[in-house]
């Protein structure tokens, strides 16, 4: 008898306690949820994450709405996200630059370490240096041999300073007290072809490259990335070089601070789902991008590990803004 | 060669693929029409439906919209003072004043055939010169984009109307404009405000509809009128074969300026356009007429245009570049479908590579055809009163700078600078030369100063390179001839 009351009141304390969770919105999601997107339509990162919400869709029965606010690399859809209700129904793509960067460089009206909460990591862009195929740098030695003879001849081209890229290679240069020239572009769409005409000597960005590498126009000397990439499998990475350098990179989906946990708990599920998706793969390579999941726990451990690593670089760098 | 071209139309020509390019072409030139919406936007939005279409297929529908786009921006800046998109602010200069004299019909007919011509002449060179152009478009370094800028900036004589100051004072008031937003070589925002909204400097967008849109329909607001009158006066037919001849030489240079500004990754149709009709005015027997209706004033802007989408085209498949936006977009198609532009592509799927380029000159037939259509479903607005064709026009004006990016700041700008606009009109200042300086600065700074760092600080970068140089020397004789016209008008006076 006694054993039955005890299993009574477990079973009691059970259901009341899973149900005083629950009670936060128990049949989430019952309306359409809107994901802002950090860049303008037709890009990789729009692309990518549109497939992500579509397969989310079926996921989670409910539409997903996705809204495109570019600007500032992701940094406008991160303040807009900030200030909306922590619901479930309103998420965000938070990209690199809002989650690690910005708050160090520019004045920002939000924290990324407070006013979000992170549900997953689905991937990462793939970063490496490219030199002209006909150069006489074979390996990424060669280069930073050349390098260190001649300060000030080397001149890279790259989009924007303060860029992932740039901060791999100002650490080099720090590390080894190298002098190089940083050219910033609009993006790699201008800065490949500066490589390729020969008015900078390297070019260091996200791997839209790949197609002049793979044609024999380039050569890639080394990947920024924690692993070598699948189409260039010879290309060493900078950590196995003795580096101890990644280039920060993020592709996540966050909304703002306090999304009650189960909540994130059944999105972080649906996305793990999503991403192992055989299309959403089959993207994601096609993009050059990669799939790198991070449950919610292990994501907001990285987003304020690697806020803080790259926090120090900058002022380091000497890029960081004026206090 | 030839053989490759005729397997690719056999590939190509497929009821189902007819269709996809009739639908491209169609949605383009939808979407090139509405103020604010742009064919990158359309592509952006088509792409996900050919995720499960064959390359040639989708190739085929995206290049249509391309296309359709551009030229779809012509309508609105001749029948309502609106460029439909960046591209098409040139062709407001004498479009619209083409319309309001009653010749809607004649204006939007020129519009078409430029188009039409012009993107047939670069598809042409894309199928045949592609490599060896993209070679000479990669000698463009930064101190090359800076020079070109800077005789680009030539341009503000011929747009300025009756005075060259003021004209200046407005180019000068678009740079500074165009300087808000992150410093482009240091990242640092310059007068934003505190707004991350201003990060990526103003929408250039909000600022050609607002100046010129906006401030039309203030403009228009002001006018009392005791009862509803016509727009404009009716359309007395479109344009004559006499027409085209006319405009023949001037549609030739504005396809060669289109071709080469379109090769060269990053400048763009507004450019191009601009610098097409600079140079038919530069030319001219009546320049002083331009601006108040004449049709090569059309010809010229719309096949600098038009020229462009071939030329993007050029660096996309030869190397795999995209020289603009559109473009980009479409490189990222092309990557969705596993395929990497660039020698690689022709090595290893030429099929596709020339039924995409069959899929092109069949979207040029295809644009005269529907171009022709569209000309006449858009006729009839010019037989509305204004008290309607004003207020529609503040409608779409609002709804398509917000689906642009959907962002309830871009409107305000808007509407800032449609006050701006209206204040400069009435004050007889040009619009023009404000757009130029808004859309040349960014690209000029930022080659200036790359250019400085790669020579350590030292200016004879810009003149020791020789197509630097080449540049320099143009705007050095364009700024003298500038100068002793004007000192022969004043003798004259």
């Amino acid at each position: 008898m006694k054993k039955v009351i005890l299993f009574a009141v477990i079973l009691l304390l059970v259901f009341g306690i899973s149900s005083l969770v629950l009670s936060a919105d128990e049949n989430w999601p019952t309306k359409p949820i809107r994901l802002i997107l950090g860049s303008g339509a037709g890009g990789s990162t729009d692309m990518s994450t549109r497939l992500l919400a579509s397969i989310l869709e079926k996921e989670l029965g409910q539409p997903i709405i996705c809204e495109n606010k570019s600007g500032g690399t992701g940094t406008v859809a991160a303040s807009i996200a900030a200030t909306q209700e922590p619901d479930g129904y309103h998420l965000f793509t938070l990209q690199t630059g809002p989650a690690f960067l910005a708050a160090h460089t520019q004045d920002i009206p939000f924290d990324p370490l407070k006013d979000f909460t992170f549900i997953s990591r689905y991937a990462v862009w793939q970063y490496g240096l490219v030199v002209q195929a006909d150069s006489p740098w074979n390996t990424f030695q060669d280069f930073l041999k050349f390098a260190k003879e001649n300060p000030g001849e080397i001149s890279y081209g790259l989009s924007g300073t303060g860029s992932p890229q740039h901060l791999v290679m100002e650490r080099l240069g720090l590390l080894e007290e190298i002098e190089w020239k940083a050219i910033p572009f609009k993006g790699s769409a201008e800065s490949i072809p500066a490589l390729m005409g020969g008015h900078v000597n390297a070019e260091a960005g996200v791997a839209k490259w790949a197609p002049q590498v793979l044609s024999g126009d380039l050569r890639l000397l080394v990947a920024f990335g924690a692993e070598r990439m699948k189409e260039f499998p010879e290309v060493p990475t900078l950590k196995e070089l003795g580096y101890d350098i990644v280039a920060p990179s993020l592709l996540s989906i966050a909304g703002p601070a306090g999304i009650p946990e189960d909540i994130v708990e059944r999105l972080d599920q649906a996305i793990k789902k999503a991403v192992e998706d055989p299309e959403f793969i089959k993207l994601i390579d096609r993009l050059r991008m990669r799939v790198a999941y991070l449950d919610h726990e292990e994501f907001a451990e990285h987003v304020k590990k690697a806020y803080k690593e790259q926090g120090e670089i900058i002022k380091k760098a000497g890029l960081a803004k004026e206090e | 060669m030839f053989q490759n071209i005729l397997e690719g139309f056999h590939l190509m020509l497929t009821l189902g693929n007819l269709l996809a390019v009739i639908f491209g072409v169609i949605f383009g030139v939808f979407m090139g029409a509405i103020p604010g919406l742009t064919a990158t936007m359309g592509i952006a939005l088509i792409i996900p439906m050919t995720y499960f279409l064959d390359p040639v297929t989708a190739f085929a529908m995206l290049l249509g919209a391309y296309k359709g786009g551009l030229f779809g921006g012509s309508i609105p800046a001749i029948l309502i003072n609106t460029p439909g998109t960046p591209a098409a602010a040139a062709t407001v200069f004498d479009g619209y004043p083409m319309a309001q004299q009653g010749k809607a019909g004649k204006a939007m007919g020129i519009a078409l055939y430029s188009s039409v011509i012009a993107d047939a002449f670069t598809t042409i060179c894309l199928i045949f010169i592609a490599v060896q152009l993209a070679k000479i478009a990669l000698k463009f370094g930064p101190p090359e984009y800076a020079t070109l800028i800077i005789f680009s900036m030539t341009i503000v004589a011929s747009v300025s109307g009756k005075s060259l100051i003021k004209g200046l004072l407005a180019a000068t008031v678009g740079f500074l404009f165009a300087i808000v937003g992150l410093d482009p070589m240091l990242s640092t925002p310059r007068f934003v405000f505190g707004s991350v909204y201003l990060f990526d400097g103003i929408s250039v967008m909000a600022v050609m509809i607002g100046l010129f849109a906006i401030s039309e329909v203030l403009i228009q607001a002001e006018q009392k009128e005791k009862k509803s009158t016509t727009y404009v006066p009716v359309s007395k037919g479109g344009a004559t074969w006499e027409d085209l001849k006319s405009c023949l030489p001037t549609i030739a240079r504005g396809s060669l300026i289109g071709l080469a500004i379109g090769a060269i990754p990053g400048i763009g149709g507004t450019v191009s356009s601009f610098l097409s009709y600079s140079e038919a005015r530069r030319v001219s027997k009546h320049p002083e007429k331009f601006g108040t209706g004449v049709i090569q004033g059309v010809a010229a802007a719309e096949s600098g245009n038009n020229a462009v989408c071939g030329g993007t085209l050029i660096p996309l498949m030869a190397l795999g570049i995209p020289g603009n936006s559109t473009t980009a977009v479409l490189l990222g198609a092309f990557m969705i479908h596993g395929l990497s532009p660039g020698p690689a592509l022709f090595k290893e799927h030429s099929a596709t590579v020339y039924g995409i380029f069959a899929g092109l000159i069949l979207a040029n037939i295809v644009l005269m055809v529907i171009g022709s259509l569209a000309i006449k479903v858009f006729s009839p607005v010019t037989k509305l009163p204004k008290s309607v064709v004003f207020p529609i026009t503040a409608i779409l004006c609002t709804m398509g700078v917000y689906g642009f990016n959907s962002s309830y700041f871009e409107l305000g700008l808007m509407l800032l600078f449609g006050v701006i606009g209206y204040l400069m009109r009435k004050y007889d200042f040009p619009l023009a030369p404000l757009v130029i300086g808004f859309v040349l600065e960014p690209i000029g700074e930022r080659a200036i100063r790359q250019s400085l760092i790669l020579s350590g600080g030292s200016p004879l970068i810009f003149v020791t390179r020789p197509i630097s140089a080449f540049f320099l020397f143009l705007a050095v004789v364009s700024i003298f001839i500038l100068s002793s016209a004007i000192k022969k008008a004043k003798s004259l006076n």
